[in-house]
Parts: C-alpha cells; sequence; structure tokens
C-alpha cells in the first residue's frame, strides 16, 4: 500500500516534470513570460509594425517590480539560402547583452560560438536548419529579408548551431546580432519584440495588467502559445484520471488488507462480541484501523516519494535511451521530477478519504459476524 | 436454587441438505456456586450448549433462563448488554486483546461497565494476584505463557462480577500441569467470590477437579453426577 501511494506520487512527479521541462524549454529558449509586440505584428510580420513608444514602454518596465529582466529586438521573415538549399525562417536580431538575461540560447549552442562580432556578420541557426541546408560552423549564407518594402540581402557566417528541445524553434528561427540588423537596414533604436522576464511564473499575470501602452500586444507565454497551456490543462486530467485509478486500486488494497484482517481476527472480535463490546464500539474500531492503516501508510508513501522526489529533482532521471521519441515531443531527454506542495496535500486528503470510505466496507462486514460462529473459527 | 435453567433444548445446524442435531432436548439446572464440568466426545455438543447458554447463540428449540430473565427472548444488544454485566467467557484461545498488557485486558471488561477508575485499579490488581500474576501485570500476551495468559482470562472473566463463568476448553491447549494448575485457581475463585463456573472438557484430570459432571453424547446428557 505504501508502494502504490509513492508509485503514484512519483509517477504525477514525473508527468509534471515532464510537463514543466517541456514549458520551461520553450519559456527559455524563445517564448519567454511576456511579449509586447504592435497590435498587427503578430498578423503580418512586417517590418513596419515596430512598438509604438518604445520610451514610455520601456519606462514602464523599469518601474514593474516583477519585472525581472528584459530585452528588445528586431524579428523579421526571411529565406536562408545555403549553396545547397534554401529555406523560410523568422530572423531575430537581438541585443547580445540583454538577450541572454531572457532566454538560455547561449547554453544552447551545441556547436560553434555566440554571436561574437567578426568580419561577416554572424549567424546563429537551430540543429535542424543546418542539416537542411547542408552547412556546419563557419560556413556562409545568405539571408534575404524586407525592411521598409526594400530586400536586404546579406551574406552571413554560420557562428554557432544551437539544439533546442522547444517545439519547432530549430527548424524555423534564426538569431542575429541587433547592430548588424540596424546598419543593414537603417533602422535604429525601434524594435519588433521585447521579450520579458517575470520573476516567477505566479506574478506574470501582474506584469502584463500593470503595462500600459495602447497600439501595443502585451501577451503571456499562455497567449502566446495556447497550445503550451492546454497540454498543461489536458496534461492536469491526464494526471488525475491515473491518479483517480490508482486511489481506486489503493482503496481495493486497504479493503482487501481489512478484510484480511477481519478474517485471521475474527476470533479476536468474536471474543469481544461475546464479552460484551457492542455492535457500535466493533463498527468504530475497525474503521478506526483502518483509518489509522490509511493515515500511516499515506503519510508514509509521500514522505518517501517526496524525498525520492526531492532527489530527482536535483539529478534528474535519465531517459536518452527513450529520449528520442521524447525529444518530438519537445521534451529534453532529462526529466527532472517536480510536484507542488498542494497537490501533495491534495493526495494526502485523497488517501485520508478514500482510507474512510475504504474503512466503511470491512467495517460493515466485522458487524455481521455471528458471535458464536467468530469464536469457533480458529 | 437455581440460577440457571435449560428446558428441551435443541440445536440444528442446516448444511444445504443435511441436517445436524448438535443438541438434541437438554434440561438441567445450574445452583448457586456450582462447580460444573460439561464433558463428552468431540461434536457431542458441549460448545453448542455453553454458547446457547451465553447467550452467543440462539437455540432451535427450548428455553435458557438465566435469574428470572428468559435469554431466548431478549434482542442482540440485549443480549450484548446482559453478557457484559452476569456472564464471564473464557474460550480455548485468542482470549486476550494482544496490544494490550494483562492489567489492561482486565481493566477493559470494566472499562466498558463503566466502573470507576479506583475500583477498575483495585479489582483489576485483586484479580491478578488472586491468579498469581502480580508480577506480570504489565506484560503483553505474547510475553507470556499459554497458562499464564489463561490466567490473564480468568482474571478478566471474573472483572465484571458475573453471576457465572463459561469455560470452553479452557485448557485444551495446556499441559496438564499447568492444567490442573489453572483449574485450582478457579475452583479457589469459585469458592471464595462465588461465582458459578461452568467449564468443558475431555482431559480426565481436569474432570476429576469438578464437583458436578455433565456428559453429553449425540447433544443428549447421558449422566449428570455429583463428585467430591
Ligand atoms: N456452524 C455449524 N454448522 C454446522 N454444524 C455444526 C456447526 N457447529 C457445530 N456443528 C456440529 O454440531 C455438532 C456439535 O458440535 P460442538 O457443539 O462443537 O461439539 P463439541 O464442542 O462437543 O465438540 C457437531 O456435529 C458439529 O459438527
Ligand atoms: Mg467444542
Amino acid at each position: 500500500m505504501v508502494v502504490g501511494i509513492a508509485a503514484g506520487i512519483l509517477f504525477l512527479g514525473l508527468a509534471y516534470g515532464i510537463n514543466n521541462k517541456r514549458m520551461e524549454a520553450s519559456i527559455n529558449s524563445y517564448l519567454s513570460h511576456v511579449q509586447i509586440h504592435h497590435k498587427e505584428f503578430r498578423q503580418r510580420m512586417e517590418s513596419k509594425y515596430t512598438i509604438d513608444d518604445l520610451q514610455s514602454v520601456e519606462q514602464q518596465l523599469k518601474a514593474i517590480p516583477e519585472v525581472k529582466a528584459y530585452s528588445k529586438r528586431y524579428v523579421v521573415n526571411g529565406l536562408i539560402n545555403s549553396p545547397r538549399s534554401g529555406q523560410g525562417i523568422i530572423i531575430k536580431a537581438i541585443n547580445t547583452g540583454t538577450d541572454s538575461l531572457v532566454s538560455n540560447l547561449k547554453d544552447l549552442i551545441i556547436q560553434g560560438s555566440f554571436l561574437e562580432k567578426k568580419r561577416y556578420p554572424p549567424i546563429l541557426i537551430g540543429e535542424h536548419l543546418a542539416n537542411r541546408l547542408q552547412v556546419g560552423v563557419d560556413k556562409k549564407v545568405t539571408v534575404l529579408y524586407r525592411s521598409n518594402d526594400e530586400e536586404v540581402a546579406n551574406r552571413f557566417k554560420v557562428a554557432g548551431i544551437y539544439r533546442s528541445s522547444a517545439l519547432g524553434m530549430e527548424g524555423s528561427i534564426a538569431f542575429m546580432r541587433l547592430e548588424d540588423f540596424e546598419s543593414q537596414t537603417g533602422m535604429s533604436g525601434e524594435a519588433h519584440e521585447i521579450a520579458i522576464i517575470a520573476n516567477s511564473l505566479e506574478t506574470v499575470s501582474n506584469i502584463t495588467e500593470a503595462i500600459e501602452a495602447e497600439s501595443s500586444a502585451v501577451e503571456s507565454w499562455t497567449d502566446l502559445a495556447p497550445e503550451l497551456k492546454l497540454m498543461d490543462v489536458m496534461m492536469d486530467k491526464m494526471i488525475f484520471i491515473i491518479m483517480g485509478i490508482i486511489l481506486l486500486a489503493l482503496s481495493f488494497g486497504i479493503v482487501n488488507t481489512m478484510l484480511m484482517v477481519i478474517l485471521e481476527r475474527t476470533r479476536e472480535l468474536g471474543m469481544l462480541m461475546s464479552v460484551g463490546m457492542n455492535k457500535m464500539k466493533i463498527f468504530l474500531l475497525v474503521l478506526f484501523e483502518t483509518v489509522m492503516l490509511s493515515a500511516i501508510g499515506g503519510p508514509i508513501g509521500m514522505v518517501l516519494s517526496s524525498l525520492m522526489i526531492g532527489y530527482l529533482q536535483e539529478t534528474g532521471i535519465d531517459l536518452s535511451s527513450v529520449g528520442e521519441g521524447l525529444k518530438t515531443f519537445g521534451i529534453g531527454s532529462t526529466i527532472y521530477p517536480k510536484l507542488l506542495e498542494g497537490d501533495l496535500l491534495r493526495i494526502g486528503l485523497m488517501v485520508v478519504a478514500i482510507g474512510i470510505l475504504s474503512a466503511i466496507y470491512p467495517a460493515i462486514k466485522a458487524l455481521k459476524l455471528n458471535p458464536a460462529e467468530a469464536v469457533r473459527a480458529v | 436454587m437455581s440460577i440457571i435453567k435449560t428446558q428441551g433444548l435443541t440445536k440444528i445446524y442446516k448444511e444445504h441438505t443435511v441436517e445436524v442435531r448438535a443438541l438434541n432436548g437438554v434440561t438441567m439446572d445450574i445452583a448457586e456456586g456450582e462447580f460444573t464440568a460439561i464433558v463428552g466426545p468431540s461434536g457431542s455438543g458441549k460448545t453448542t450448549l455453553l454458547n446457547i447458554i451465553g447467550g452467543l447463540d440462539k437455540p432451535s428449540g427450548g428455553q435458557v433462563s438465566i435469574g428470572d430473565v428468559d435469554i431466548t427472548d431478549l434482542n442482540d444488544n440485549q443480549l450484548i448488554d446482559f453478557r457484559l454485566n452476569n456472564i464471564g467467557f473464557v474460550f480455548q484461545a485468542y482470549n486476550l486483546i494482544p496490544v494490550l498488557t494483562a492489567r489492561e485486558n482486565v481493566e477493559f471488561i470494566m472499562l466498558m461497565q463503566k466502573r470507576p477508575k479506583a475500583e477498575m485499579d483495585e479489582r483489576a490488581e485483586s484479580l491478578l494476584k488472586a491468579v498469581g500474576l502480580e508480577d506480570q501485570m504489565h506484560k503483553r500476551p505474547r510475553e507470556m505463557s499459554g497458562g499464564q495468559q489463561q490466567r490473564v482470562a480468568v482474571a478478566r472473566a471474573l472483572a465484571s462480577k458475573p453471576k457465572f463463568v463459561l469455560a470452553d476448553e479452557p485448557t485444551a491447549n495446556l499441559d496438564s500441569k499447568t492444567a490442573i494448575n489453572l483449574l485450582d485457581i478457579m475452583a479457589t475463585l469459585n469458592k471464595e467470590e462465588g461465582t458459578i463456573f461452568i467449564f468443558s472438557t475431555h482431559d480426565q484430570k481436569v474432570i476429576d477437579r469438578a464437583r458436578r459432571v455433565v456428559t453429553l453424547e449425540d447433544g443428549k446428557i447421558v449422566s449428570d453426577v455429583l463428585q467430591n
């Protein structure tokens, strides 16, 4: 029974861990917590839709305590060409100083380096795209994009290749230096996108509510990637269905254990009835014992599994053997199980409730014992 | 004068289509102060008779009256109360609650009777002393020998100040020396407390200690003798 609870909680932790990992991968690499764009920008990614009143927005951001960091970007649609192949991409021109405060892109680089200033403007592409273009580090590529109704074509050198478990990112997003973008286009001091990281996930909505910018859209990660949120909600439901099944099995376990106990102790219960213990007391006795069983088993299982999760949270579970499959779901191969305190409490309450419910049947069963039969049973 | 009277007791167990007549017209009286053995071969109906006299089981026919109460008229809850206040039980085994000490096992009965604490303490101590367990009061059943456990059971049976004690094969799991020791304790308590003891057995040495011997065969009394 303890094992059952521990397994259930561990499973829950693992599921949360997977979910969290996927969410974190997306948030850290490209989504961030909150993004600000011009209202039109997300529909039509045209370079004329830069953020209005950028200075006022920035001032607001500096004044909001929940904002941990922010970074400005230019974002355009473009075409990348290698001698072998071409591909439509989104190009993000980032401030190499501030962007690492809102994104972990730097840590995702598997070959080459970050966007250091070189003779040729450097570009950072995903592994997937690199394979498609059949280019490696230090190879040249041509990038074509439109800026204010002008075609801009430039030669770039692939400075680095990154790998990300965020869904679709590797194949479609390339990064360049903000300064290079400004010198190529003649734009200056503007931005298409501001990426913001909050102090914590819980304070995200404080930020979105605090910013006032009429012509801009302030969107949290859940607005930006509703599918992530949806998967989160679905995961929650799935988890509870599976937890329900586990708890059901658990309650069968409790009922079974208690029926065995009653069977084993038929003589003792029969003796108690014979010597004058009334039915109400027998009922309460069995009820109490069953509740105790779950009240003791429950916490032990919970403590056991939280310790285990606590440990695994540090070290992670390396699933790289099955990791290839997980990667396609946007999940890294090392899972860090995670559990919220609220869930632990909820499970605890559920176990106790199940314990009480499962106690009733054995207790009624005990009531039906006939003392004469019970004292004869050996 | 007789305290317990049975009148034409029958008990028929039905198993599927087979009927077993465990008791077949048992009429007997038990008077104040008796120390009586119910004897007979296995299956002769000893347990059935004691269970019916003790109100644990209902007869198929006949009556049992204790004092002026016909217990066959009582409902389940009344019977439980009646047992608690009038009858002490000693079974062959599993008499004690394993998690309680000897003393707590004895007090437990008085607790159910809602006796005052001081009286409980006093009576538990004097009974455990009477059965020779004054040094073992704080031991749990599994730390005691079989004979000691049965002595605790006898003390427990007397704790409620019952009119009589029913003991179904109380010595069946004991060696004969321990069995006789238990019987001597029971006989002493029978004299000192004036409590009726009715016990079943098929051990001749135990039978020898009884003052009255009622012999059952196939659910009928075949002999009823007084001995010294
Ligand atoms: N619950 C029962 N169902 C059917 N037959 C029973 C039951 N209890 C006892 N008997 C039968 O009743 C008879 C008397 O049993 P019992 O009173 O236990 O005898 P004793 O105690 O003298 O050995 C036996 O034949 C026994 O098999
Ligand atoms: Mg018997």
